[in-house]
This record gives C-alpha cells, structure tokens and sequence, in this order.
C-alpha cells in the first residue's frame, strides 16, 4: 500500500496538472518580465520601489527574469512533466496503432501520434533552448576595411577586407555588407565569406551578423609638432593621452555638413562634406568643443590634432548558440504534431473517441483509474 | 480606376455600412438586414483585397510591414474569416458580433501613417513575410472565435423564443464552430512564432530574446494552449471555453497594439516601459 502511495504522488509529476500549473507560473513570469524593467542597475529599482518590492525583485532575480533561477527551474519542470508524460504514454499510443495498423488506416493510425510529437516537440525546445543558453557566447566586432581584430576567448582572427553600403535610387539604403577573412593565430586564412543583414556568415558553429554601422577617421596626435600618436578613431569615441593628461573625443561626423540658426545637421548620409564635431578635454576638464574639416589641424596650446579620411565602419555580432539544430527539430515537430491532432482525425471507436484524438483516450483512462463513469 | 488608397476608403465605408445594416438588423428585428450586412462586407472585402493587391504592386513585397499594412491585413483576415463562417455556417446574425471589430481595426488602420517607405535591410526577408502573412489569418480566426464565443454568451442569456436566439445556431454549434476557429488560429500562432524565430536568427542571431513582442506571442500561445489541453481533456466547453476564448482574443490584441504602443522592444514603435508600480504607490 506504501508503495502504490509513492507511485500515486509520482504520479502528479507527470500530470497535466502539473504541467498546466508550470505553464501558467511561466506564463506569469513572462508578464511580469515585460511589465517591470529588465537588467537595470539595483539602484533603478531600488529608487523607483518600496523598500520591500524592490529587495524582493532583486532576491528572486526578477531584475533579469529570463535568465533567473526560477525561470530556468519551472522550464526544467515543465521539460521533466513532459518527458514523464510523453514517455508514459507512448506505450498505449503503440499499442492502438498494433492493433489497427493496416495500409488502409495508415494516416489515421499515424495522427494518434500527433499530442505526443506535440508535446515532445515542445520539450525539446525547452531543452535546446536551456542548452543553447547556458552555452551562449557573443561577442561585438567592429572595424574600417583593412583591419584585423581578434574576437575575445577565441584562437582566431576577423580581417575586414571590404565594407559596402548599397543604395537604392531614391537615397534610402538597400544592404549592408561586410566581406571577411577569419585568420588563426598566424595569420593563416581559415575562411572568407560574406555577412549581410539577415545573411549571417557561418563557419564552425559561429555566426558573424552584420548589426550595424557608424563613422570612423585617423586620428592624428601632435605636441609641439612633434607625432605622438596614430589611430583610428570611432564615433563617440576618444583619443586619450594618460601621459599627457589630454584627449580628444571625435563626438559626431556630419557627412554632408549644414547648419542653421537652429544647430548641425547632416543634409544627407553621403560623404559630400564632412565635418567633425570635436571636444578635447585637459586633466578632465572640457576645454574646447568645436568643429573642423578633414585634414585640418585643431591646435590646443602645445597640442595638434587632426582627423582625416572619414570612413565606414562595420560593426558585427559573432555568436555562438548551440542547440539550435535541436530546437529547430523541436518547432518542426510541435506544428507537425498539431498538423496531426487536427487535421487527420482518426476514424472513431466510439462517442468518447470523437473528443479528440489521444487526449480523449487518456480522459478515459484518468476517469476509469478515478473510478468515474466513463459512459 | 480606384487607386490603394481610395479602394482602401471604399473598404473602411463599406465596413461601416455593414455595421450599420447589423445594428438596424439588431433594432428594427428584421433579417432583411442581414442580408444587406453580408453583401456589404463581401463587397468592402474585395476593396479590401483590392487595396491589398494594389499596395503589393506598389511596393514589390506583401504589405505587412508596418503598423498601418498588419492592421489593414488583420481587419482584412477578419473578413475574409466571417464571410467564409457565415457561407459555411448559415449564421445571419454573425455579422451583428463580427463586424463591429472589423471596422475598429480598420479605422485603427486608417488612423495609422499609410507612407509608403522602402524595406530596410532587416525587414527583408522571406521569413517575415510568412511570419507576419500567417499572423493575419491566426489573428483573423481568433477574432472570429471571440464574436462567435460572444456570440455564445449572448445566446446563453437570451429567452429561447427571442428575435436573435432563434436566428442563432444552437449553443453546442456555436461552441463548435469557435473550437475549430481556435484550432485553426492556434496552429497558425504557431508557425507565427517557429518562422518569427528563424528570422529573428537570422537578423540578430539569437532565435529567442524575451523581446515583450515575443513574450506576449509565447504568453498567448500559452493560453490557448491551456484552452485546449483543459478542452480535450477535463471537457472545459460552453460558457468557460467562451469566455477563455475571449480573454484569449483580448491577449491578442495586447500582443498587437498593446506592445506597440506601450512596451518596447525590437518589434515595437514605443519607447516607455508601463510604470507598475505606480499603482501600488496610488494605492498606498
């Protein structure tokens, strides 16, 4: 008797129940995820929230809902409900089919089939998806043509051979294109290939996804005329001489340079007449923001700066995820599975039978083991 | 010859015609109206596809691409649902439920910016038309099972011998006929979100990212999964399968304008995040 009460409540682990109770916990958490702002710093959430909301947000990790542990612990639930499920009814399922399978009833027989490669389908979904997560990597790149970046915690090498935007006629951008070499360690090429918007580069697991763009220019670095520096230098970003105590942001480009009464602005993305818009900042200070042409010194005291040769520059996402062949099979077998539940009905033993296909067989199987009237 | 733009203003009066021919129906108890309802909607439907059509040639891609082209789309899979239902069922009063939310998604199409602007490079590709063309008939057959679970409702509470229950299929069929649609939508739902994830791989490399749009298409997924687990299963029909297939149309919605307008995300045209706690700080 002991043991028939511990494989009663076994029992619960593979009910539908329970795996209705972990859909709608997941389905809860899910809202929440997108209500209450995801990934900020605990100081957001502990100035926009009571004191106990936001310790409570930030205990349960509900600051990253997605990739917290009770997120992660209720789909590993729901993939165990599912195994257990699947797995207790496939022996049935075989059975019906033994007992009917003939030439004539083949496409019937077949859709019984059709709530377990549902449910199965669905597990591995979860499961890759789980495996796919834990094994994440990505990594930004970004870079003018001719340069070659390394791409962090990995043994090889990115050479940006070529960087193209194509326009359409009437100025609006086309495609994005960014043509690549991966070098190993010495340099040798490994591949070449080609990544675009929604035309990743594949190779070896990795996927290099052209994301986006910006502006980049050599930045030229001078005290007393004498060369201090050289590099290129990106949007936003900053030459910055620890030494020397100086720095020069490049803040913006403007390609086809214009201004009125009401600010700069770009007339179009074309590089018809760029101008840099430039701070240089002294022992942390902002000394000077102005704006200068391509090739023109920008003198600070004993300081020159020059920018020049405007370009564009590529930026990729390299990423890693695995088990997406497995997820992939997972979401073929879920809409082959509901293909099968409802639209290839198998031809009915019996009023109950017209519920549904196997979930009207495991009604009455429930309702008998309960000791319920089945008639 | 009527261009997008008038054909798609023939539709929206059309639409709203039939609404009216459906309230005159609801008032004045004659089924004359009902007549003049379905003909209506039939007509505004090929304005409707013709306007379609036209943009389509326009643009060389299916319009489903911004906020104006899926709600043109959306209300466009409603009518074509409710003109298909109500040839196959004989329903003549389905148009009274229906067509009022026909015609608020068109006007909130024709409330939306109809420019025509060219693709950029990360809506072009083919997995977002297929994403995107069968959300329009998910979408169209979960309205529809929403009117026909009013439907139900309504006829649950009606006297057997009232103007619109006799004119109203019996309440198993209505139940029926709301199931299959369920059905339907929900295996569309479902290529919705396996096509949406390889081309959100594809553009961004990662098949799944909680984006709120996402979220809320895995949330509804969800529902209708529960309706019909607890359908085929524990026997959930009737007035408990109406109202879920209710909420579960309100999450439709959410998951289309809702998100939009209010949540942010890659999909969406929004920037604020819903203040949730500011209720708790009205409250205390």
């Amino acid at each position: 008797m002991k043991s028939k009460g511990v494989f009663n409540k076994l029992r619960i682990l593979k009910s539908m129940k329970l795996g209705i109770f972990l859909l709608s916990a997941i389905m809860f958490l899910s809202v929440l995820g997108t209500i209450l702002p995801q990934g900020r710093e605990p100081a957001f959430y502990l100035k926009d929230n009571p004191g106990f909301i936001a310790r409570l947000i930030l205990i349960l990790g509900f600051d990253h809902i997605y990739t917290s542990r009770i997120f992660a612990v209720l789909f590993s639930a729901l993939a165990v409900n599912m195994l257990l499920c699947n797995t207790a009814r496939l022996g049935s399922i075989l059975n019906r089919l033994r007992k009917r399978f003939d030439m004539e009833h083949m496409m019937e027989n077949v859709s019984y089939l059709g709530s377990w490669f549902l449910h199965l389908g669905f597990m591995l979904v979860v499961l890759f998806y789980i495996y796919g997560q834990a094994s994440y990597y990505s990594q930004e790149l970004y870079g003018v043509t001719g340069e070659i970046r390394s791409v962090e915690n990995t043994d090889f090498k990115v050479n940006i051979k070529d960087f193209k935007i194509n326009y359409r006629e009437d100025g609006s951008i086309s495609q994005y294109t960014t043509k690549l070499d991966v070098l190993d360690s010495n340099d040798k090429l490994l591949m070449k290939g080609s990544s675009s918007v929604n035309s990743p580069m594949r190779w070896k697991g990795y996927s290099f996804y052209q994301t986006g763009t910006g502006w980049a220019a050599e930045c030229k670095a001078y005290k007393d005329d004498s060369p201090l520096e050289a590099e290129v230098l990106y949007e936003g970003l900053a030459y910055d001489n620890r030494q020397e105590n100086i720095a020069i942001v490049m803040t913006k480009l403007y390609p086809d340079f214009a201004a009125d009464d009401k600010g700069l602005y770009s007339l179009s993305d074309r590089l018809e007449n760029p101008v840099f818009l430039y701070s240089i900042y002294y022992r942390g200070d902002i000394v000077r923001m102005s704006i200068a042409k391509p090739g023109e010194s920008i003198k600070w005291n004993e300081y020159s700066f020059v920018f020049d040769n405007p370009q564009r520059y590529t930026f990729l996402k390299v990423n890693r995820m695995k088990g997406q062949f497995g997820a992939a099979m997972g979401g073929m077998f879920i809409v082959f599975g509901l293909l099968l539940v409802f639209y290839f009905k198998p031809a009915y033993d019996n009023e109950h039978d017209k519920l549904s296909s196997i979930w009207a067989l495991e009604r009455i199987k429930d309702e008998k083991e309960e000791g319920m009237d089945v008639r | 010859m009527l261009d997008e733009k008038q054909s798609f203003l023939a539709a929206l009066i059309l639409y709203s015609l039939a609404s009216l021919a459906y309230i005159v129906l609801f008032i004045s108890k004659n089924m004359k109206y009902s007549n003049y309802g379905r003909w209506l909607v039939r007509t505004g439907l090929v304005f409707h596809t013709l306007a379609l059509t036209m943009r389509t040639v326009q643009t060389s891609y299916l319009p489903l691409t911004s906020q104006y082209e899926f709600a043109s789309g959306f209300a466009w899979g409603i009518s074509l649902f409710f003109v298909s239902y109500e040839w196959k069922y004989k329903i003549r009063t389905l148009g009274v439920f229906v067509t009022p939310l026909i015609l608020i998604i068109t006007f909130y199409a024709a409330l939306q910016s109809s420019e025509l602007k060219p693709l950029m490079p990360a809506l072009q590709s083919k997995w977002l038309f297929v994403h995107v063309s069968t959300a329009v008939f998910s979408y169209g057959a979960f309205a529809m099972a929403c009117a026909v679970s009013f439907m139900y409702l309504i006829r649950d509470k009606l006297k057997a011998e009232s103007f619109l229950s006799i004119h109203m299929p019996e309440l198993c069929t209505l139940d029926s006929i709301s199931y299959k649609a369920i059905t339907f939508g929900f295996f569309m739902l479902t290529i919705v979100i396996v096509t949406g994830a390889i081309w959100a791989e594809r553009a961004w490399g990662r098949y799944w990212q909680w984006d709120p749009k996402e979220t809320w298409s895995f949330i509804t997924w969800v529902i209708y999964a529960i309706y019909l687990h607890v359908r085929l299963k524990r026997g959930w029909k009737n007035k408990r399968a109406a109202w879920y297939a209710i909420i579960g149309f309100l999450c439709i919605l959410f998951t289309y304008i809702g998100v939009n307008t209010i949540l942010s995300g890659y999909h969406s045209y929004g920037l604020l995040y819903m203040p949730i706690f500011q209720l708790y700080r009205i409250i205390s």
